[in-house]
């Protein structure tokens, strides 16, 4: 057994005495050349246990409890004093992170950086570091890998920036890769080939790998053990075969059940309190969806929409940007359509010009009711909401500012409405937006919109920051508000699957245009673009 | 109609988080005891008479003066007051206008039938002038110059960079370049240089002068809270909504940069304090007839070579008393206002 | 683009900032402080007197023709004469700066070499009692004012002890900077050390929280090794621009320590000029102090970008 955990218990001081437990009573074993999964939903405490597995909780702040165990090799590191980590990791144990961008030193080219390790660890010489790092650059799948040592960090994609991680930690050739969630920031095809290469390294260099992520589908690709974490304590165990196919615990029914899938579009997907009440999954199958049929009325309408940023280059020069290049949409009554791209497609772009927030430079919109008809629910819902109001402030200040309402008691009681409508109690009224959940958030923010009562939403990555439990409730109510109040839907995402889920129709963009359109049923089961094609061989859980 | 839950504002939570913090709480009731000072000498219920001669000429403090008797002994009594210089047969330029005070305020002046004390708390200048009072009044200039001077800057930074960091564009460029040509120049060379235009001397100037140039530091940073805040999602939603420019500016972002705002001005208070001292003790900031920390600095270097060390002493702790509270008040704010919340190791 | 393509057009930038600064300079002095004639006549001028002055000024010619005679002065360095002394103005500022220098390049020097080991240490120490103990000193430090420091550190040190000249300076570099600038750098550094210390220690702290320095942990690398390397060379970018962004205060920063200490330098002479309202001496100090602040700004923009790789020639420096 390479690594066995046993009783692990992480408190974190919170200041002035008190403290939270963000693990207790884990425990599992990590055999030799075994990829081992660890799920989890934020909160879950599994980016806290990859970094005690290292050693690498901040001093003074986390403490590690008394009854923990941490047995590398038959001996308990937590009993072995500094040193034997300290040699152990870097060496034996590696680890790669999230934001490969961040996670690089961005004053020292990335050979550098390779180098570092090799000469420190391995005792190279630094001629023969240099070129065991252009052969690792090679091993990772970077192009011109000679030219690439030279290179900065911010002068690599994002892709790049992890392989050049990845790169790093497998030079002293360790017996653990801790990945600690290393696909999340990445597009869906970069996830796809670094997943592909973690895979490919795995089997070659004979490692164990401890992967880290929220994402069961990717799970299903590459661990041959999973363990699913909730609040800090482990909810199952098992071989993936066992977690998958009959998992035993509520919570991991769940998880499975609440992601949209591409196969298949239900009314309505599960939500966790179904199955935490003691549903079981063999209930009956949820009601498959009946698209809107087309030809209603068409509430807004986009010609030739162009953005342009004008970069300045120096004081002369000067380079012209296209955001978005040439896009017309139609959106009828009670429809959804929805844009996927990856990033720098446009696509949130397109969503600000709908809504009215930025000016187009070519092109026109046109809705229904005009400019207010359409309103916008954002990713971020920190972000998305003033911190300094309170809820009915938020409110009532569309009401305020359309004048809904003769009196302050009117527009009270018209924003209590709107809690109702998004199902939030009414006595979230006096609260501070950070005195919620991020799922609950973006009900504040979804009842901000409908005080207009817009024809239009345009839900930019709406769901894309929330966990999956979450995520659910919060389609399931967009989607119960478009069936009572028949507005149309533009859904932005770059995730396939749920794009799936909620839309009639779809836009693929890809660098400022439109390179595929049509109804979702048709697009997904037979895309004619090869990049429409990519994407959907991209999404993970497909195999 | 009171709502069944009514949370904490941010400021509340704020407060409970200085009130929680003891050094930032010591701070804050050092900092409330030096503007009760000041409110009440401005009101004139306290150290309304400090001109008068209560003492004899460098009265020393009391403990001081057992210390000292033997020498004080073997001293030649304190110096005569000066004789009138002969005028050489010129008259006095200031002789009428002195007759005229001494007619309008004899009672000032006329200490002579009281008797004068040979020791004062703090002790006396060189005319015996109760040092203590004197710094009471000090304290009222130099504090009221800070302090307003500072809301000035503070005030007009603020505007300036919120149109800057808002709007951008040509406003953003013409803002820029006075705040370039504002900071080509270092800050007190340009306060010497608006010193030396302005001939008259008073405490209006001189917050003027501070207020007028001080605005840059506030101006960087708004802008930049500015440029920040305007694209965030929720200013974004704003628009979305209809809302205005302005209520944008000032509805939604203002309050969300005001911590930033406050640590400026009690930052800026500390600097114009600071900059006050240094313009009185040259001689370019408050009137020959007004005292302030700087003017009693400057009076205090001459006493200092005779052995007086006790008007130096007094303002310069007074003044280090009231710096050190109002910058450990500074962090404490900042930690309690930070939005974050979460500073650890700092 | 290349260096010099960047230097020129950094240099081309400078003039409308500094056309700001000759306006401000002109129409302070010109306007906002009243007719200089009458300053210059003195309380007892008859009204020939001041008509006979102005003409001597140019006063009574064209605002316009005014500007372009100060814009000429400035371009042609000649001021003419101190109203005081008589002394050519450009005469006064060649045989100041020399002092000036000596006084401000070894403080400088010490300054930033202190500051950066302290507060490396201090970093390296953070949340423990010298960390704890040297931050609440350094405010301290910071808040008794730069005055006490110079009068006490004169009387006690120079006046007391004997241990340096009370004041005084020689022709002799060497001499000066062993006897005569000795208690004056020493204040000086004592002062500044402190603010720059706080800085530069959240300028290491802001990179100990960085995500690289995670990495570097996660690869076994020695915590000496991280702080001298990784995080020092991220922090130097910050410090270096503060270090020479400050230098331009600096030299106005010395003028109470010249002042004190009789040192002929730059400092002591604006400050003797605001003293006798000696015109052309502070408006040539106030702009050529302007150009020397837009100068170090370059410098400091030079050094920024080629320590930091992520930022090229053609981008714009925001702040």
């Amino acid at each position: 057994m390479l690594l066995r955990v046993r009783n692990l218990r992480v408190d974190f001081q919170t200041g002035r005495g008190r403290s939270t437990t963000a693990v207790r009573n884990l425990g599992f074993d990590l055999p030799e050349r075994t990829t081992l999964a660890l799920v989890g939903e934020s909160g879950s405490g599994k980016s806290v246990t990859a970094l005690s597995l290292m050693g690498l909780l901040p001093q003074g702040l986390a403490q590690l409890g008394g009854e923990s165990e941490i047995v590398w090799q038959g001996h308990n590191l937590l009993q072995g004093g500094e040193e034997r980590w300290q040699a152990l990791r870097g060496r034996e144990m590696a680890m790669i992170f999230q934001e490969p961008m961040t996670s690089l030193n961005p004053v020292f080219p990335v050979g550098a950086q390779l180098m570092e390790g090799l000469r420190l660890h391995m005792g190279l010489s630094r001629q023969a570091a240099r070129d065991r790092a252009a052969e690792l650059l090679e091993l990772v799948g970077i192009p011109e890998p000679r030219r690439r040592l030279d290179a900065y960090p911010h002068e690599l994609s994002g892709g790049q920036q992890q392989r050049v991680m990845i790169a790093m930690a497998i030079s002293t050739h360790p017996r653990l890769l801790i990945a600690d969630e290393p696909t999340t920031a990445l597009d869906v095809t970069i996830q796809r080939q670094i997943m592909e290469l973690l895979m490919k390294l795995q089997q070659d260099m004979g490692m164990s790998m401890l992967f880290i992520t929220h994402d069961l589908a990717l799970v299903s690709e590459l661990a041959t053990q999973v363990v699913v974490m909730r609040h800090g304590e482990l909810r199952e165990a098992g071989s993936l075969r066992q977690v998958f196919d009959a998992p035993a615990d509520p919570y991991t029914q769940a998880l499975l059940a609440c992601r949209p899938r591409m196969g298949e579009r239900p009314r309505r997907l599960p939500v966790i309190e179904d199955f935490m009440r003691g549903a079981t999954r063999a209930a009956s199958p949820p009601p498959q969806r009946s698209p809107v049929s087309p030809g209603g009325e068409v509430l807004l309408t986009a010609r030739g929409l162009c953005k342009h940023y004008v970069i300045r280059e120096g004081l002369w020069k000067q380079r012209v940007f296209s955001a978005v290049r040439d896009v017309s949409l139609e959106v009828g009554q009670g429809r959804t359509l929805g844009v996927v791209g990856e990033s720098g497609s446009g696509k949130t772009t397109l969503g600000l010009m709908l809504a009215g927030i930025l000016r187009p430079d070519q092109g026109s919109v046109e809705v229904g009711t005009g400019p207010h008809g359409v309103q916008i629910v954002f990713q971020n819902p920190y972000a998305s909401l003033n911190p300094r109001f309170t809820v009915a402030h938020i409110l009532m200040e569309p009401l305020l500012l359309h004048g809904v309402g003769t009196t302050r008691l009117e527009r009270e009681e018209r924003a209590r409405e709107l809690l109702d409508q998004v199902g939030l109690p009414r006595n979230a009224m006096g609260r501070y937006p950070h005195e919620f959940s991020g799922g609950q958030r973006q009900r504040i923010a979804i009842a901000r919109c409908l005080a207009l009562r817009p024809e239009v939403l345009v839900c930019d990555e709406s769901v894309s920051a929330l966990d999956v439990s979450v995520q659910a409730q919060v389609l399931n109510l967009l989607r119960d508000l478009q069936d009572e109040y028949h507005m149309s839907y533009v859904f932005i995402s770059h995730d396939l699957a749920v794009v799936h889920h909620m839309a009639d129709d779809i836009l693929v963009m890809q660098q400022g245009r439109v390179v595929e359109a049509g109804p979702a049923d048709r697009l997904f089961a037979d895309p004619q673009h090869p990049y429409t094609r990519r994407l959907l061989e991209a999404v993970p859980g497909r195999r | 109609m009171t709502e069944p839950v009514r949370s904490p504002g941010l400021w509340v939570l704020a407060w409970r988080r200085l009130r929680s913090d003891r050094v930032g709480l010591v701070s804050l009731v050092i900092v409330l005891f030096y503007l009760g000072v000041v409110l009440l000498s401005s009101m004139g219920w306290i150290a309304r008479d400090w001109t008068r001669e209560v003492g004899v000429n460098y009265a020393p403090p009391p403990f001081w003066a057992n210390d000292q008797d033997e020498t004080a002994k073997a001293l030649p009594p304190p110096p005569e007051p000066a004789t009138p210089p002969s005028l050489y047969g010129l008259t006095d330029p200031l002789g009428s206008v002195l007759a005229d005070i001494r007619r309008e305020y004899p009672h000032d002046l006329v200490t002579h039938d009281l008797p004068r004390r040979l020791t004062l708390p703090l002790g006396g200048d060189k005319w015996g002038h109760d040092v203590l009072t004197k710094l009471v009044k000090g304290s009222q200039t130099s504090l009221m110059v800070g302090l307003v001077s500072a809301l000035l800057a503070t005030a007009l930074g603020t505007f300036l960079g919120a149109l800057a960091g808002y709007f951008g564009g040509w406003v953003d460029d013409g803002l820029n370049w006075l705040f370039g040509v504002f900071t080509a120049i270092p800050y007190l060379l340009l306060v010497f240089a608006i010193a030396a235009v302005l001939q008259e001397r008073g405490v209006t100037t001189l917050i003027l002068i501070l207020g007028l140039t001080g605005w840059t530091g506030v101006f960087r940073l708004m802008r930049a809270e500015f440029l920040k805040h305007r694209s965030r999602e929720y200013v974004l939603a704003a628009a979305a909504m209809g809302a205005s420019h302005a209520r944008r500016m000032f509805v939604h972002i203002l309050p969300n940069t005001s911590h930033v705002i406050l640590v400026q001005l009690s930052l800026n208070v500390v600097g114009f304090i600071k900059s006050e001292v240094i313009l009185s003790f040259l001689g370019f900031g408050v009137p020959v007839d007004v005292v302030s920390w700087g003017s009693m600095l400057n009076e205090a270097q001459n006493e200092l070579v005779l052995g007086k060390w006790w008007q130096l002493a007094a303002a310069g702790t007074a003044m280090a008393i009231l710096v050190t509270a109002f910058s450990m008040l500074t962090d404490a704010l900042r930690d309690a206002l930070d939005p974050r919340l979460q500073r650890r190791e700092d | 683009m290349n260096w010099s393509a960047f230097i020129l057009r950094r240099l081309l930038q400078m003039i409308p900032t500094l056309l700001g600064v000759v306006l401000l300079v002109f129409f302070l002095f010109n306007w906002v402080g009243g007719d200089p004639a009458y300053l210059l006549a003195g309380k007892m001028a008859s009204p020939e007197d001041i008509a006979n002055i102005r003409h001597q000024l140019g006063l009574d010619r064209s605002v316009v023709y005014q500007l372009w005679v100060f814009v000429k002065q400035i371009v042609t360095g000649d001021f003419g004469l101190s109203w005081a002394t008589r002394e050519p103005v450009s005469h006064i500022f060649r045989t100041r700066l020399g002092p000036s220098l000596t006084l401000l390049v070894p403080m400088l020097v010490l300054e930033t070499g202190v500051a950066v080991s302290l507060a490396l240490l201090v970093a390296a120490l953070r949340g423990q009692w010298l960390d704890r103990t040297l931050m609440v000193t350094s405010t301290v430090v910071m808040s008794i004012s730069l005055l006490v420091y110079i009068i006490v550190g004169q009387y006690v040190f120079a006046s007391l002890l004997g241990w340096f000249p009370v004041k005084g300076w020689s022709d002799d570099l060497w001499r000066n900077l062993t006897s005569y600038a000795v208690l004056p750098i020493l204040l000086g550094l004592f002062v500044s050390v402190a603010p720059s210390l706080r800085l530069y220690r959240t300028f290491i702290l802001d990179e100990i929280h960085q995500d690289y320095v995670r990495t570097a942990r996660a690869r076994g690398f020695s915590e000496r090794r991280i702080l001298l390397v990784h995080v020092l060379r991220n922090a130097a970018i910050p410090i270096v621009t503060n270090v020479l962004m400050g230098l331009p205060g600096l030299l106005t920063g010395a003028f109470l320590l010249e002042r004190f200490f009789a040192i002929p330098g730059i400092g002591r002479e604006i400050i003797m000029a605001v003293e006798r309202s000696d015109f052309p001496v502070i408006k040539a100090a106030t702009v050529y102090v302007a150009v020397a602040t837009l100068l170090a700004n370059l410098l400091a923009d030079m050094l920024y970008r080629a320590l930091d790789p992520r930022v090229s020639l053609e981008g714009k420096q925001d702040d």
